[in-house]
């Protein structure tokens, strides 16, 4: 069976021919000694229109590059990545990223921040308040909008970090790592808040963490990256019910997705810290 | 080492800063007073004061704080538009950097008071030497910082910028020179207490008529203790002066700069 | 293994639009390339300088008499050897290696109690600031009226110079040593002296170097300028003012050459040294 085409996947109001194709991408990297290094091998992903897809894998293993390849930030040896047919050869406005680090400029305010990415597109002044103000309340910092990063929690700079990425309304929402940076109530909590945006317009979203059991309560499927030359070793459909909440991490289902990935990690990582 | 906890922050807070300072002075005085030292050679506080006292009614003090503090002013402006002109050059096109790189790390590093009296022969005594003396020591600072700033802005938020197809001009003006502006800053506050350090110097050696570092050295070679040391206290107090001002600006401006995400 | 081509996005159509798009093929730069492109323009960029130098000075550009040239400065290169500049160079050396040396001495002792003990800082703040922030050469005509003209004086004002760099830095460094490690030493039972030698000092020891650097150029500077002050009998100093009083300028530029050079790579040896440190720094 073809685990990387969508077909075992529930994908939510999901269309035939896969929205981001991702076919024997490899990418390289070169080491400070010049030499090449072979971070994706022939890597092969399908994914569905509104569906919401975990990747994860050991530490290292190149889940940030897939997302950059996919953003259009790295060009791939070989290989191609399709989104809705067109290929990517840089970045776009059909994708945005939520980055692990925030990556939240300092000197603007919340409000203006989430208008970064609204700033190249010609669009009037009013209409632009108007977006920003929408995806503020979306996430629930509509009383924060004129505060500075440095006055908020992590928690809430992340939001603002998925404010902004939402506000230009992409095709395809690029998640690095997001939570990784915050402590593991606010994950919790911020797991269970991404679900309640999402659902309120269901873009495609490629979502990329080491946490197991955020990629299962999150997401229509999980797929296991396998440890560098990476590639995708399993995909997993996690049949849950929507809409999920936290009690769902404590079901019997819940659990065997959960212990069926941890094992095919668990060979990974070992295999992966023998190597180094 | 630290008295114990408590006895130690009350005898900290109990003493005034102030003390070692008017304890030296009250000896010094003394001294004088006593004959323990020669007076000619020595001085004393109290004819200090009076020299200063003097030299500002009578003398020319007025006119050689207003010398220094101008040409101060002028070569520490010509040091941030150059400085941060060729900085931004060099922080944004990396090959200027490379080519500039080798002069200014010699001129970074080196003592400069080793070209004076190369200056001295090119501009002669007087004001364009001082004022080259002075950007000399202001522009390098300005020039690092600026290009340090500009070429070490946080990769995320680059990669920010490239993922949101932020062009050059753009990637530029919105996130490398807003995140560059507190090393710039930094290099600013520096670059002041070296110019005026610039500037003594060059009066000591190349100054005329006017200027504190002339008024210094002119009183030092007529052997004039209590006008050289009035000198010398105008210096000081205008470099602590200077010192705390930038402090202060550097206090509020840290506030107000976001420790980032 | 390559895929079918698509027509429509040939690799040289779609390599031409990444370049455009300012997309990188590779995700790294290359640390070694960049190296040696830097290599490359740094000393073709000197490379040119000295040509134009050179040829501005015979041209008449500029006038040689005043800017000396390249070839007047190489062909000098035996003078240094002929003339006396070993004896003033000796002496300058003997001046800043005595400075230095005292300003490590007395700055770090000075620094670490300062760094450790409250009191202390409170009464000598005032004190170091002052002496810290005024100009060194200001104190020069003071200190020579009271010390004279020889050697004593240029160890003093290099002592000026050099010891509150360090001073306030390993004060810094003293300051901040980790309580964590402090409370585990402690909870060894390690003595105090003991806890100094492990503990204190290598958590300092970045500090000082940044303030050994620091203050490597102020003695640099302070000697030098108090044998240019007048009236001294030897020293570098003393031999730039001759040179330029007596308008040899080539001697002159020459020895700005060596003296700046030697200076740059003293204090560039320091930063460097500096910058390794830096690196294990838990700041």
């Amino acid at each position: 069976m073809d685990l990387t085409r969508p077909d075992s996947a529930v994908p939510r109001g999901g269309t035939v021919r896969p929205f981001i194709r991702i076919e024997d991408l490899t990418v390289e990297y070169r080491s400070p000694s010049n030499q090449p290094l072979t971070a994706i091998d022939r890597l092969n992903l399908d994914v569905a229109q509104g569906e919401f897809i975990s990747v994860v894998g050991p530490s290292g293993c190149g889940k940030s590059t897939l997302l950059m390849a996919v953003d259009g930030l790295l060009q791939p040896v070989e290989g191609r990545i399709e989104i809705d047919g067109t290929p990517v050869t840089a970045p776009g406005r059909d994708r945005a990223v939520v980055f692990q680090e925030f990556a939240l400029l300092p000197w603007r305010t919340v409000r203006q921040n989430v208008a970064f990415g609204l700033e190249g597109q010609r669009m009037s002044k009013a209409r632009r308040e108007e977006t920003v103000s929408r995806y503020l309340r979306l996430v629930g910092l509509e009383n924060f909008a004129g505060h500075y990063p440095s006055q908020l929690s992590g928690g809430m700079r992340q939001r603002v970090g998925i404010a902004r990425a939402l506000a230009v309304e992409p095709q395809v929402l690029l998640m690095d790592e997001p939570f990784g940076a915050l402590d593991a109530q606010t994950r919790e909590i911020l797991g269970e808040e991404l679900l309640r945006i999402w659902d309120a317009h269901q873009r495609t979203v490629l979502f990329i963490t080491h946490d197991i059991d955020e990629a299962v309560f999150l997401s229509d499927r999980v797929a296991v990256m396998t440890r560098r030359p990476a590639r995708i070793k399993e995909i997993m459909a996690i049949d849950l019910p929507r809409p999920r909440t936290i009690e769902v991490k404590s079901s019997k289902p819940f659990g065997q997705y959960r212990r069926r990935i941890w094992d095919m990690l668990h060979d990974e990582a070992i295999q992966a810290s023998r190597e180094r | 080492m630290n008295l114990p906890g408590a006895t130690g922050r009350v005898a900290a807070q109990a003493v005034p800063p102030i003390l070692p300072i008017a304890a030296l002075l009250v000896m010094w005085e003394l001294a004088g007073r006593f004959g323990l030292v020669n007076v000619f050679l020595a001085s004393m506080p109290s004819r200090v004061v009076t020299a200063i006292v003097e030299m500002a009614t009578e003398g020319p003090l007025l006119t050689d704080v207003l010398t220094t503090v101008r040409l101060l002013f002028v070569a520490y402006g010509v040091s941030v538009v150059l400085g941060v002109v060729l900085g931004m050059l060099a922080g944004f096109l990396r090959k200027f950097e490379y080519g500039f790189s080798p002069l200014i790390w010699f001129f970074y590093n080196a003592p400069i008071v080793a070209f004076i009296p190369l200056l001295m022969l090119w501009f002669g005594l007087g004001g364009p030497t001082i004022f080259v003396l002075g950007l000399l020591f202001g522009f390098f600072p300005i020039y690092v910082n600026t290009a340090s700033g500009i070429e070490n802005v946080d990769p995320v938020l680059m990669r920010l910028g490239r993922s949101f197809c932020l062009k050059r001009w753009e990637m530029a003006w919105k996130i490398v020179l807003p995140a560059a502006l507190p090393i710039i800053f930094a290099g600013f506050r520096l670059a002041m207490g070296r110019v005026f350090v610039g500037i003594i110097v060059g009066e000591i050696f190349a100054g005329s008529r006017f200027g504190l570092g002339f008024r210094l050295r002119n009183a030092a070679d007529r052997l004039q203790t209590d006008e050289s040391f009035a000198a010398l206290v105008v210096i000081a107090v205008m470099a602590v002066l200077i010192g705390t001002v930038l402090r202060r600006l550097d206090e509020r401006f840290s506030a107000w700069r976001m420790v980032g995400n | 293994m390559r895929r079918p081509v698509d027509v429509q996005n040939p690799p040289a159509v779609q390599r031409a639009r990444a370049r455009a798009e300012g997309t990188r093929r590779t995700a790294r730069t290359r640390p070694r390339d960049q190296r040696l492109t830097r290599l490359w323009i740094s000393s073709a960029t000197v490379a040119v300088a000295i040509l134009l130098w050179e040829v501005a000075a015979r041209t008449g550009v500029m006038d040689a008499r005043f800017t000396s040239s390249p070839s007047g400065v190489v062909a000098n290169l035996p003078w240094l050897v002929e003339s006396d500049f070993r004896v003033h160079a000796g002496y300058t050396l003997y001046a800043i290696t005595a400075a230095f040396g005292l300003s490590l001495v007395a700055g770090a002792a000075a620094g670490l109690v300062i760094g450790r003990v409250r009191l202390a800082r409170r009464l000598l703040d005032p004190l170091v600031t002052i002496g810290y922030t005024t100009p060194l050469t200001a104190f020069i005509p003071v200190v020579v009226m009271f010390l004279g003209l020889g050697i004593t004086s240029k160890i003093v004002i290099g002592l000026v110079g050099g010891v509150f760099p360090v001073l306030v830095n390993v004060a810094a460094g003293a300051g901040t040593v980790d309580p964590p490690l402090l409370r585990a030493a402690r909870s060894f039972s390690v003595g105090r002296f003991q806890t100094y030698r492990h503990v204190i000092v290598p958590s300092v020891l970045p500090y000082a170097v940044t303030g050994a650097r620091i203050g490597l150029g102020r003695v640099l500077i302070g000697v030098i300028i108090t044998e240019m002050f007048g009236g001294s009998q030897y020293g570098l100093g003393l031999l730039l003012i001759r040179m330029g009083q007596s308008f040899r300028t080539d001697e002159l530029m020459l020895l700005v050459l060596v003296v700046g050079i030697a200076g740059t790579l003293t204090v560039g040896g320091l930063r460097s040294w500096e910058r390794r440190m830096a690196r294990w720094r838990a700041v």
